[in-house]
């Protein structure tokens, strides 16, 4: 019951800072509604028949799935970085839940967010340039979901970094160039690549995509392993470098 | 009733690639339910890291730490969830939420929802006076409406132990002096133990029954206001003379004795700090060489903040058995 009454509050707080931060939350889906628009007209512009249909629904998948890996790995990296600077990081660890569910938490509603926004921003660019395009929602989801804790590794590692650093802006930013050669790498059917974070996941869901294919039940497990091998990796980092940060008194400076 | 708060020789050390600070240096002391206890110290002496010790912030080397009966270092989660804190420049609450907002996430860090506080969020906001704006963002509070929110987000999930880390800090005197009644009013009636530290030495006196005194991270001294008082506090008497004192009489009180001098229109004032009545006499010998005609003699006391100076100037090595310590 406690935990679920820590769910509600971090379901409310980020609700609320949606809201009050609305600049910002409009401003960013903005962002995506003109990506989008670019890679519906900018891109059949540029390359002219040369780019198939099937070419560009598989671009604009590959960039919802960039952009939802990156809202996973920044989820806790960037989270870290932000309650500090905020100055609010020591009393966030002073729950008594476990400050890795408040991180949880935190990712969770950031994703559900961004599905549902970017769904919708989706739709609506389709509806403005009237191109449609259809993939099974479902299917999508489920590969989305097996792959992405992989992530929150990632950004685990990296939010204990920001513990002990602090100013770790660069590596962040050059992480998503990382991310985006994890989304783009072919990494289906099985091979040397695909034990990489998120990359397997990534380029199912273009198969799914491209294909319309389906995979073999033993896949799924290796997707979900692999998730699960670099989030316990991640975890074990960031409880590292958490208790390097207690011993050296950082959890409160920034 | 057993402590709520035990801290056993607690050692930490800062080790920085040329250089060690031992930031607490085996500090030793208990509280129990319902008390206010002050840690006083000059900057750096290790309070905040006291503080942070027992909150579990920082991971202490060696001693140990019980809170309600709980070793904080092997059942930090346990230990969390009966703490409270306010800390030393740190936001401590969310500025885009409201007072009511900000108390209802706090308990929901502690497990509690809504309904569980709701009663405590009324009593909140009634006892620090934020009924009028607990709907408005606490960005637009002042530094003092700002700390009474992070106050009331240390109490709402009811913890048995309060750590305030300098409350007072960057609060103007009138809200500082508000802060002590709540305070009191507050571990009155929730009966947590309240840890404090500050450099408000009114606050502290106002505030704490009993308090340490650290310096260089080793406790000087642990004893009630009253008693570190009376062991340490010196009577200063004003003499007031109709003419000066010569340069062997001058010479002779500046000697033996905490003296200076003012010259107050046709009148010559001497301030003398003594800590034993019985030293008036030499002073009066010293008077007597001259005749000087005494107008008038007055006592003033030294205030808490001369007391806690004389601790710390004197490692605490005033009256050494009478103290208590």
């Amino acid at each position: 019951m406690k935990i679920i009454n820590l769910f509600k509050v971090e379901g409310m707080k980020y609700w609320l800072e949606i809201k009050r931060y609305l600049f910002n939350t409009i401003s960013s889906l903005l962002v995506i509604y003109i990506i989008f628009l670019v890679y519906f007209f900018g891109i059949k512009f540029m390359t002219g028949p040369a780019m198939s249909t099937e070419k560009l629904d598989v671009l604009i998948i590959g960039y919802i799935m960039w952009m939802l890996a990156l809202i996973g790995f920044q989820g806790t990296s960037y989270l870290v970085y932000d309650e500090m600077q905020r100055g609010t990081f020591e009393q966030m660890y002073m729950t008594s839940l476990g400050l890795e569910n408040v991180f949880f938490f935190r990712v969770f509603y950031d994703t559900i967010f961004s599905i549902v926004f970017t769904s919708l921003i989706l739709l609506l660019t389709m509806v403005t340039t009237g191109r449609y395009f259809s993939f099974n929602v479902f299917h999508f989801l489920v590969l989305f979901f097996l792959s992405i804790p992989s992530m929150w590794g990632l950004g685990f590692i990296f939010g204990g970094l920001a513990l002990i650093y602090k100013k770790i802006s660069a590596f962040l930013n050059l992480m998503q160039f990382v991310i985006i050669v994890f989304v783009a790498l072919d990494a289906y059917p099985l091979r040397a690549r695909s034990f990489l974070p998120f990359a397997a996941g990534a380029s199912s869901v273009q198969h799914l995509i491209n294909s319309h294919g389906s995979f073999p039940l033993w896949w799924y497990f290796f997707l979900l392993i692999i998730s699960i091998f670099y989030l316990i990796i991640g975890l074990l980092i960031f409880r590292i470098l958490l208790k390097k940060a207690r011993k050296l008194n950082l959890l409160g400076q920034y | 009733m057993g402590p709520v708060v035990k801290v056993e020789n607690l050692c930490k050390t800062y080790r920085g690639r040329n250089k060690q600070i031992k930031a607490v240096d085996n500090i030793s002391f208990e509280g129990v339910s319902g008390e206010i206890f002050g840690i006083l110290g000059p900057n750096g002496s290790g309070k905040t890291t006291t503080v942070k010790s027992i909150a579990t912030i920082i991971d202490y080397d060696s001693g140990k730490i019980f809170v309600d009966g709980l070793d904080n270092k092997k059942h930090s989660n346990q230990v969390k969830q009966r703490i409270g804190a306010v800390l030393e420049g740190a936001r401590n609450i969310y500025w885009r939420l409201t007072p009511v907002e900000n108390m209802i996430y706090f308990a929901g860090l502690k497990g509690l929802s809504y309904k569980d506080i709701k009663t405590d969020i009324e009593y909140f906001l009634e006892t620090l006076d934020l009924k009028e704006v607990k709907n408005k963002q606490v960005r637009e509070f002042s530094k003092g409406m700002q700390q009474k929110v992070a106050v009331a987000c240390a109490f709402i999930s009811n913890p048995k132990v309060i750590l305030l880390d300098e409350p007072t800090l960057g609060l103007d005197v009138e809200t500082a002096r508000q802060m002590q009644v709540w305070i009191k009013k507050i571990a009155k009636e929730k009966s947590s133990f309240i840890l404090v530290t500050s450099h408000d030495m009114k606050f502290i006196e106002n505030v704490c029954e009993r308090v340490s005194i650290i310096k260089d991270g080793k406790i000087i001294i642990t004893d009630t206001i009253g008693n570190l008082k009376k062991y340490f506090m010196k009577k200063v008497y004003k003499i007031t003379l109709n003419s000066p004192l010569d340069s062997n009489q001058l010479e002779s009180l500046k000697s033996s004795f905490m003296v200076r001098f003012e010259n107050v229109k046709d009148d010559f004032v001497i301030f003398i700090t003594i800590d034993d009545d019985s030293m008036l006499y030499d002073i009066f010998s010293i008077l007597a060489i001259k005749k000087q005609a005494i107008k008038s003699i007055e006592i003033e006391n030294d205030d808490f903040e001369d007391v806690f100076l004389e601790i710390i100037h004197t490692n605490g090595e005033k009256n050494e058995n009478n103290k208590s310590i």
